[in-house]
Formats: C-alpha cells, sequence, structure tokens
C-alpha cells in the first residue's frame, strides 16, 4: 500500500464509518419498525433504485451538470471583474460593493420566476440562477484577498519602480489567489443547489425536475437517488475545484501542510 | 557631487485634525560610495526618513537630490530593503532575488542568470529554488539582500534590516554585510536603533532627536577596514560607543531615550 492511500484513509475512515454506522441504524430501523417504502425508503432501496434507474438519472444529471459548469463559469467571470473593480477603483469599492452585499439578502427562491418571464425556459434562466449563487462568494474572497496584501509589500514593489498594474500583476494577485479559491470553492459547492432551484421553478429536464415530478408520484426512493447524484455532483465539483487550486498553488499547499506537521509528545 | 542629499526636510502627519510634526528640518548629505547609518530612538521617524529617500512619501517641505537633480519620482532611483524580508511566498529564492529585474522589464532568463552568479557570496547556494518559508530568519534575509543587490542601484537604503533577527544571527550578518559592502562600495543609508551597529559598520553615524526628530549630530566613525568583531571591545570603538550614547541621550550615562 503507498503512502498515499494509507494517508487518504487515515484522512477518510472517522467520516466513512460514521456514515456506515448511521445508514446500518436507518437500514434496521426501516425493516424493524416496517416503515413504508413511500415515506422512507432503507439505504438498500435508494441503491436499487440508483441502479435501475441509472440511465434515466444519467440523462437528468447530465443536463443539470451543464448548468452548475456554465453558470460557474459565468460567475467565475464576473465574480473576478467585478472583484478586481472593487479592489483598484476605490469608486467601484464605495458604489458598487454595497450593492452586491445588499443583493445577497434577496433570496434567490424569489427571483427566479423573474427570470423565467424575463428569460424563458431554457437552460439559460438555470445558468443565470446557479451564477447568482456562485459569484458572492468568489467576488467577496477575492476582494478581502486582494484587501490584505501588505502594505510594505505594495511599498517594496513601488521602490523597484513599478507602477500600479505592475503591483498588481506581481503582488497582489497572487497573494489573493488562496482566497480566490476558497471563494470558488464553497461557489463550487453550492453551485448545485442553485441549479436544483432554477429547475423547480421552471424546467422539462435535470435533477430537480425529476424529484419535482417524483415527489407527487410518491416515487420517493427516486427522489432519494436523485439527492445521491446531486450529492456526488457537489462534491466532485468541489475536489475539481480543489485540485485546480493544489496544481496552481503548490506553493501554498505545501506551505499548509508544512504547518499541519506538528511534533508528537510520545 | 553627493550620492543623496537632504535638505531642510521637514514631514508632518495630520492625526484626527491633529498636525503631528514627525521630522523637523533634517538636512545631511551622504557622498558616493559613503557607509552612513541614522540612530535615533524608537519611533523618532528615521523610516518615515528613509521612505521619503526611497519616494514613497513626499516632504512637507525641503529638498531631496539623488546624484545631485531633484527628480519628480524618486521611486525606482534608490534600493530599498525593510525589516521584514518581504519575500513572496509563492517565488522561489532565485524568483524573489530577481523580482526587481522582472520589474525593469530584464527577460526571466537573463535575470535569473545574474542572480544564480550571485549565490555563493550569498551564501543560498543549493536553496535556489527553495521556498522561502523553508528558510531560516537568517537566509530569507540574506535572500532579501540579494534582491536589494539585484535591483542594480549605487545607493541602497536599508530599514533596520537584522531588526527581526536574534543577537547571534545579528552578529553574524554584520560581519557578512561589512565584507559584502567592502567589496561593492555601494553608497548606503542604514536605519537602525542599534548603537554597536550603526558603528561597526558605518562611516558616519547621523544621530537623529527624539519626534519630531532633527540631526543633533555626525560621528565620524574612524575605525580600520576591514572591520573586525574583535573591535566591538576595543578602546577606540568603546570611546565613540559613548560619545554615540551621550548624544542620544544628552547625558553621561548610557540610558533609555524618553518614550
Amino acid at each position: 500500500m503507498t503512502r498515499w492511500v494509507k494517508e487518504r484513509l487515515n484522512e477518510w475512515w472517522p467520516p466513512l464509518a460514521l456514515m456506515a454506522g448511521a445508514l446500518a441504524l436507518w437500514e434496521g430501523l426501516a425493516h424493524a419498525l416496517a416503515i413504508p417504502r413511500w415515506l422512507l425508503p432503507p439505504p438498500s432501496a435508494i441503491v436499487r433504485e440508483l441502479v435501475a434507474r441509472g440511465d434515466l438519472l444519467a440523462r437528468h444529471s447530465w443536463v443539470t451538470l451543464q448548468e452548475v459548469l456554465a453558470g460557474f463559469a459565468v460567475a467565475f467571470t464576473v465574480g473576478v471583474a467585478c472583484g478586481v473593480a472593487i479592489a483598484q477603483w476605490r469608486v467601484v469599492e464605495r458604489g458598487f460593493y454595497p450593492l452586491v452585499v445588499a443583493s445577497q439578502t434577496i433570496p434567490i427562491i424569489a427571483i427566479a420566476p423573474l427570470l423565467l418571464i424575463w428569460v424563458g425556459y431554457d437552460i439559460r434562466m438555470k445558468v443565470i440562477v446557479v451564477a447568482l449563487i456562485c459569484f458572492f462568494p468568489i467576488t467577496v474572497n477575492l476582494v478581502d484577498g486582494l484587501r490584505s496584501v501588505d502594505p510594505d509589500l505594495v511599498n517594496l514593489l513601488r521602490t523597484m519602480g513599478a507602477g500600479r498594474w505592475k503591483v498588481f500583476l506581481m503582488v497582489s494577485l497572487p497573494w489573493a489567489l488562496p482566497y480566490l479559491f476558497s471563494g470558488a470553492k464553497v461557489a463550487a459547492a453550492v453551485s448545485v443547489i442553485g441549479a436544483v432551484i432554477g429547475e423547480w421553478v421552471g424546467a422539462s429536464a435535470g435533477l430537480g425536475w425529476l424529484m419535482t415530478q417524483a415527489v407527487p408520484r410518491f416515487q420517493t426512493p427516486l427522489v432519494f437517488a436523485s439527492l445521491v447524484a446531486l450529492g456526488v455532483m457537489g462534491i466532485a465539483l468541489f475536489q475539481a475545484t480543489a485540485l485546480v487550486e493544489r496544481l496552481l498553488l503548490p506553493w501554498h499547499y505545501t506551505m499548509k501542510r508544512q504547518e499541519a506537521l506538528k511534533w508528537t509528545s510520545l | 557631487m553627493p550620492a543623496v542629499e537632504v535638505k531642510g526636510v521637514r514631514k508632518a502627519y495630520a492625526l484626527n485634525g491633529r498636525v503631528v510634526p514627525v521630522l523637523d528640518s533634517v538636512s545631511f548629505s551622504v557622498g558616493p560610495g559613503e557607509f552612513v547609518a541614522i540612530l535615533g530612538p524608537s519611533g523618532c521617524g528615521k523610516s518615515t526618513l528613509l521612505n521619503l529617500i526611497a519616494g514613497l512619501e513626499e516632504p512637507s517641505a525641503g529638498t531631496i537630490a539623488i546624484q545631485g537633480a531633484v527628480p519628480r519620482k524618486r521611486t525606482g532611483l534608490c534600493a530599498y530593503m525593510h525589516q521584514k524580508d518581504l519575500l513572496l511566498p509563492w517565488r522561489t529564492v532565485l524568483d524573489n532575488a530577481i523580482l526587481p529585474l522582472e520589474v525593469q522589464g530584464v527577460p526571466r532568463k537573463a535575470a535569473r542568470e545574474r542572480a544564480l552568479a550571485l549565490m555563493d557570496v550569498f551564501g543560498l547556494r543549493g536553496f535556489e529554488h527553495a521556498y522561502p518559508f523553508t528558510l531560516s530568519g537568517g537566509m530569507r534575509q540574506r535572500a532579501a539582500f540579494l534582491r536589494t543587490v539585484l535591483a542594480g542601484k549605487s545607493i541602497v537604503l536599508l530599514d533596520e534590516p537584522f531588526g527581526a533577527l536574534d543577537a547571534l544571527t545579528r552578529a553574524s550578518l554584520q560581519d557578512w554585510l561589512a565584507s559584502l559592502w567592502e567589496a561593492l562600495r555601494l553608497t548606503v543609508l542604514l536605519v537602525t536603533h542599534d548603537v554597536e551597529e550603526a558603528l561597526f559598520l558605518a562611516d558616519r553615524v547621523l544621530v537623529l532627536t527624539p519626534r519630531p526628530a532633527r540631526v543633533r549630530g555626525v560621528v565620524p566613525v574612524s575605525l580600520p577596514r576591514p572591520r573586525q568583531r574583535e573591535m566591538v571591545t576595543s578602546p577606540p570603538f568603546v570611546r565613540l560607543k559613548a560619545e554615540v550614547f551621550q548624544m542620544l541621550t544628552g547625558t553621561q550615562v548610557a540610558q533609555e531615550a524618553p518614550p
């Protein structure tokens, strides 16, 4: 067994053990109390559903995944542009930033029906909802990162004769990248929520839509199977973002690991 | 023609509507190839003075001439080094060192070659590709020195470059800087509050008063070069030390400056 596998196992066994225990308890109680399947299907029934309706779930997962990826891409592009503008120009910060924060107090679920009126039923509406949810953590984290740059570092670059944009590219932006990735990881985790909300409000396909179809028919195992698919998608997106972070910022990753290496008392 | 000439420089800040004078008509000049230490009690405004010369701030009154001219923009004329090493954590030692060359537009490859040629002199051979957080404080400060020297400026401004180091590392870096300076003969302005450090390294020591700072006096350091660590206990060094202390505190006995 390689060291990598050992380390992963060491890291993952507590949540895995906890989950296995919870699932076993759920399975046991569902049978012992004879809970009807339409009320709460046991994990085994959900697994059977995942296998039996695999094609259906895959088809709708693909629809949702497209919405999520497109929405995330839009939010990332717009979020980075806004974050840079807010950090670079006082005017933008004073005029625009409070509005960005205020916009977050409006529930997305309330905006989604309006978007339905404005852009219609197609993928664009879902992409906008996902982007609205992902935009905020990306922008706010990037702004925080750009603001936290050591002013002495900026001054050092100025003494070297660097202008404003050279300072930005050589110091501020690399400094803020770990913050940007923190925001992107949060966005990746919540992006799936945006897609589901969009599909609930108006869609003809996708995992969220599938759930709205399954619930009135009491196809509870299918609802749970859709939830499993959504969960897997969210975790995969989060891990993919973390992987990109590790590849792009190797120094940050090793620095964090270095700090994590603590002496153990014997 | 002096390398740096400071004439009647005043600097004041406004704090909650109150005017706080920091520098009160400071004048001095530094000759080319001269090592001058600026010594003063903590918080007397010596770092402000260095920031003014570096062009990070503008004086409230007075002029600062660099190589005989009073430029509109002074940044980029002198190399500057801070008490903190200010190494970029995402760059290796080598790529940190070439930062000023990159700012100047020198291609990376050529810049790296110039830095690599100096790794032995700066005691960084074998650590070119290490990230700063893996190095000791002394090594990090040497990397910052390399970066400062690679800026290729004939005037170097050092703001308490050994301030954050432990006493042993500080002494060994002072020895190293003394021999480095004797080889390079750059114009150096060193800000410090360490009397021994000032005397050990400099040709002249400029003593400032507490805030608002004025120049209280200039002490020429007529110790032979190359400077040796043993000198710090020699009678002439101790006499100079007493003279500087007296100037700093205005008394015969060495004591803490008033806050």
